[in-house]
C-alpha cells in the first residue's frame, strides 16, 4: 500500500451555534482529509470506531471497509456512515473530482421535497386532526401546483397509527386530493399492514428512514411489501444507500434521500437507477455546502469531495 | 474531458484447449473474441474484451460526454434501449460499452479497477472449472491437479449425459483437487441440459456419494419454479442467472426465491449491471459468483464486491492477443496494481488473427443439444475421449 493514503488520525470539529452538531475529519498520512457531519455523540462513537478499525487502513477502500465495520457486533451504524461518508469524501478528492463523479453520476439537479412549500415536492406530517390536515394538504396542493403538472405530495404518519387507522386516514384524504406516496403508515417491521395499506389506498407506501443497513430492507425486499425506499445516508451510509438502490432497483422502486448535511445526498442522484426525489435540509450558514437549491431544484457544484466543512 | 470515438475489432481465436459441455459434448476450440476501445480527447482509451458488436448504434448515447460518469451513462444507456430492445446484442453492446467506460475511469484516476470500486485487496478466491467435457480422463485429472498446485480446493465439473462417467469423473476430479485439500468443494454443471425433474432423479443419485456444493443450471434460465424446485429437492445449492443479460431478468429468481448462487459476468450489462445485480442479490441475502472470462478480467470487480464467493477460472489459453496483470496462487487470483482492468492489447497477433483466422473446431454460437429439457440423447462411441457407460 501507498503510506500517504493511510488512514491515521481522526478530529471532531464543533458545529458553530449548532452544539448538537459535530465536524468529523478523517485525515490520511499524506493524502486526502475526508470530512462528514453528524451529531455530536455520533461522532464520538466515530471516533472510537475508526481507532479500532480504520486507523492504518487504505482510505480508498471504501466499499469493503463499510463491509468490514457492519460485520463487527453492536455497530454502531450511524458511526459507521459517518466514516464511510468521510471515507467517500477523501476518495473524491483522491481522485480530484466532485463525490458525485467519483460515484459516477452525472451531477445531476434533483426535484426537492420539503415541508416548507419550496420544493417540486411536498411532504406533509399528519396529526389526529383530520380536518387540520386536510387544511395542510390543500395548502401544499395550491402552492405545488404551480411548478409540476402534478403536484407530488407524500404524507407521513403519525409514529403510534396502526395499517387500520392509515387506511382509514388515507381513504378520507384521498376522496379530496392525489397522494403519491404515505411514509411509515404503520410499524416499520409491519410488512402485512404495509401490503394491506397499499392495496387499499392509492397512494404508495415508503419506508427506510430509520433502516441502517441491508438487513432490516431484507424482508421488505422479499416481500415487495414498499413501493418507495427511503434512503438516509446518516444511517445507512453512502455505500449502503448505493447497495440498496440497486437493490430496489429489482422492482424499480422509486428512491428519496432523506435529508443530509448540506444536502450531500444530492451527490447520489446521477448514480441512482430510480433516483427520484431528495428531501431539503437547512443548511446552518457557518457549514460550506456544494450543493445549491433554488426553486425547488438542488444542483451539485464541481466542487472537488463532498463540499462539507465550515466557513473559516 | 470527452468520450471521442471507439474502435471495436473482432477476431476468431483458437485456445490452447478444447471447451466443451453437455450441449458440445465434442468440444470447441475456436472462440470469437471482441475488444472494444472507448476513445478521449486526452488520448486516454478504456478497453473492454466481450461479444458486444452493436456499438455503433448506442454511441450516439454517450458521444461527447465526461466518461468518469459511467453509471449515468448506463442509465442512459438504458433508457435508450427502451424500445430498441435491451436484451441480447443490444444488452451484451451497453455492457461492453460500460466496462470500457469503468476501465477509463481507473485509468484516469491512476488505480486498478479493483480499487476504484473500493476493494481492500485485489484479491479474489478462484474455484476451477475445465469446461470439461471434451477432455480425456488424464487430462481432466491434469487439469485439475495443476489448479489444484495453484492452490485451488473447488472445482466444477461439465455433466448431464452419462451417469457413471459423471460418478467417475467427479470421483477423478475430486482426487485431484484433494493435493490442495483434504475436502475439494465439488460442483457440477449441466447447462439446461435436463428438466428439472431430470435434474432431480441424477443430482439425487449423485448425492447419494458426493456432497456437492452447487449445482448449475439444472433447469431453464428462467424458470424460478423449476429452479426453486431443484432447489428444494436436494441438498446442494441452486446457482443460476449466467444465461441472463440484466437485473430486470434476474428479478423472478430473486423474487421467488429459485436460486442461492448467481452467476454474474460483464454479459450482465457491464460492470454497473455485474455490481447492481450483486448488491440487489446482497438485499436479498443471495451470493454472487463471478464468471470466467479472458485474462480474468472481471476479478477486478468480484473483489469488490460484498457477496462474492468464489470466482470461475478456466485458462482455457485465449489471451494470445492481450497482456494482463494477474495471476492464480495460493487458490486466488492475485491482481495488480496496473490501471483500468489492466489489460492491453498486441497489436500484432491481433492482426494476425485478423488477417488470417485460425481454423479448428467450433460451433459458434453454441447451439442446445437434441433432447434437451425432454429425454437425453446418450452420447455414441468417438463423441467424448473418455469410457462411456455400458447400457443395463
Amino acid at each position: 500500500m501507498e503510506d500517504g493514503v493511510k488512514i491515521k488520525n481522526i478530529s471532531i470539529t464543533a458545529v458553530p451555534e449548532h452544539p448538537d452538531q459535530a465536524l468529523v475529519s478523517l485525515m490520511t498520512e499524506h493524502g486526502p482529509c475526508g470530512h462528514s457531519i453528524c451529531d455530536v455523540a455520533v461522532s464520538e462513537a466515530a471516533a472510537d470506531l475508526a481507532r479500532r478499525l480504520l486507523f492504518g487502513e487504505d482510505a480508498r477502500a471504501v466499499t469493503a471497509l463499510y463491509a468490514h465495520m457492519h460485520s463487527q457486533d453492536n455497530k454502531p451504524a450511524a458511526a459507521i456512515a459517518t466514516l464511510d461518508m468521510a471515507l467517500w469524501d477523501a476518495k473524491a478528492k483522491g481522485e480530484g473530482v466532485p463525490l458525485w463523479r467519483s460515484l459516477g453520476g452525472d451531477g445531476r439537479s434533483a426535484y426537492l421535497i420539503s415541508d416548507d412549500h419550496s420544493g417540486h415536492a411536498a411532504r406533509i406530517t399528519l396529526t389526529d386532526d383530520a380536518a387540520n390536515d386536510l387544511d395542510a394538504i390543500a395548502a401544499a396542493h395550491k402552492a405545488l401546483s404551480r411548478r409540476l403538472v402534478e403536484p407530488v405530495i407524500m404524507v407521513m404518519a403519525p409514529e403510534n397509527w396502526t395499517a387500520d387507522i392509515a387506511i382509514a386516514r388515507m381513504q378520507e384524504i384521498e376522496q379530496h386530493f392525489d397522494i403519491s406516496y404515505i411514509e411509515a403508515p404503520c410499524s416499520a417491521e409491519d410488512i402485512e399492514g404495509q401490503l394491506k395499506v397499499s392495496a387499499a389506498v392509492r397512494a404508495g407506501v415508503a419506508e427506510g428512514r430509520s433502516f441502517s443497513g441491508r438487513q432490516q430492507f431484507a424482508p421488505h425486499l422479499k416481500a415487495r411489501s414498499l413501493d418507495m425506499f427511503l434512503l438516509n445516508i446518516h444511517e445507512i451510509g453512502i455505500t449502503g444507500a448505493i447497495e440498496m438502490a440497486d437493490a430496489a432497483f429489482t422492482y424499480e422502486l422509486p428512491i428519496l434521500i432523506t435529508g443530509s448535511a448540506g444536502n450531500v445526498g444530492v451527490h447520489l442522484a446521477g448514480a441512482m437507477p430510480y433516483f427520484a426525489f431528495a428531501e431539503k435540509s437547512v443548511v446552518p450558514s457557518c457549514l460550506t455546502t456544494s450543493v445549491h437549491c433554488d426553486n425547488g431544484i438542488a444542483k451539485p457544484d464541481h466542487t472537488i469531495g463532498n463540499g462539507l466543512g465550515l466557513h473559516t | 474531458m470527452k468520450i471521442t470515438g471507439f474502435r471495436l475489432d473482432t477476431y476468431m481465436m483458437r485456445m490452447d484447449r478444447e471447451v466443451g459441455d453437455a450441449n458440445l459434448p465434442e468440444g470447441v476450440d475456436l472462440m470469437p473474441g471482441a475488444i472494444l476501445r472507448i476513445e478521449t480527447d486526452e488520448g486516454v482509451e478504456g478497453l473492454s474484451l466481450g461479444f458486444g458488436t452493436g456499438i455503433a448504434d448506442l454511441f450516439p448515447a454517450i458521444e461527447g460526454r465526461d466518461p468518469r460518469d459511467v453509471v449515468a451513462h448506463w442509465i442512459r444507456m438504458n433508457d435508450w434501449l427502451h424500445k430498441a430492445g435491451n436484451e441480447g446484442m443490444a444488452s451484451l453492446s451497453l455492457g461492453a460499452i460500460d466496462s470500457a467506460l469503468w476501465d477509463l475511469k481507473a485509468k484516469l484516476a491512476g488505480q486498478p479497477l479493483w480499487r476504484l470500486l473500493g476493494a481492500r485487496e485485489g484479491r479474489v478466491k478462484a474455484y476451477a472449472s475445465g469446461l470439461d467435457y471434451s477432455l480425456s480422463d488424464e487430462d481432466l485429472f491434469a487439469f485439475y491437479r495443476r489448479m489444484a498446485e495453484k492452490g485451488i480446493t473447488a472445482g466444477k465439473l461439465k455433466v448431464g449425459l452419462d451417469f457413471e462417467g459423471d460418478l467417475r469423473r467427479l470421483g477423478i476430479m475430486r482426487e485431484a483437487l484433494s493435493f490442495a485439500t483434504d475436502r475439494p468443494g465439488l460442483m457440477i454443471d449441466s447447462n439446461e441440459y435436463w428438466s428439472a425433474k431430470q435434474a432431480i432423479r441424477w443430482i439425487s443419485r449423485i448425492e447419494e456419494k458426493f456432497d456437492l456444493v452447487w449445482v448449475e443450471e439444472p433447469a431453464r434460465r428462467w424458470d424460478y419454479h423449476g429452479l426453486r424446485q431443484v432447489s428444494r429437492a436436494i441438498k446442494a445449492d441452486v446457482a443460476s442467472a449466467e444465461n441472463l443479460k440484466s437485473l430486470h431478468q434476474i428479478y423472478p429468481l430473486l423474487a421467488n426465491d429459485a436460486a442461492d448462487v448467481l452467476n454474474i459476468s460483464a454479459n450482465h450489462s457491464g460492470v454497473t449491471g455485474c455490481r447492481q445485480i450483486a448488491h440487489a442479490a446482497h438485499g436479498f441475502g443471495v451470493p454472487v459468483s463471478m464468471m470466467n472470462c479472458q485474462a480474468n478480467f472481471m476479478a477486478h470487480v468480484a473483489a469488490a464486491l460484498p457477496n462474492h464467493n468464489m470466482m470461475e477460472i478456466v485458462d482455457p489459453g485465449r489471451e494470445h492477443c492481450l497482456t494482463f496483470d494477474n495471476r492464480v496462487e495460493d487458490g486466488h487470483i492475485v491482481i495488480g496494481d496496473t490501471p483500468g482492468f489492466g489489460v492491453g492489447v498486441l497489436e500484432d497477433v491481433l492482426a494476425r488473427l485478423q488477417a488470417d483466422p485460425p481454423q479448428g473446431k467450433g460451433k459458434f454460437p453454441f447451439p442446445r443439444r437434441e433432447g434437451a429439457g425432454r429425454f437425453i440423447v446418450p452420447l455414441k462411441q468417438g463423441d467424448v475421449p473418455w469410457e462411456l457407460s455400458k447400457p443395463n
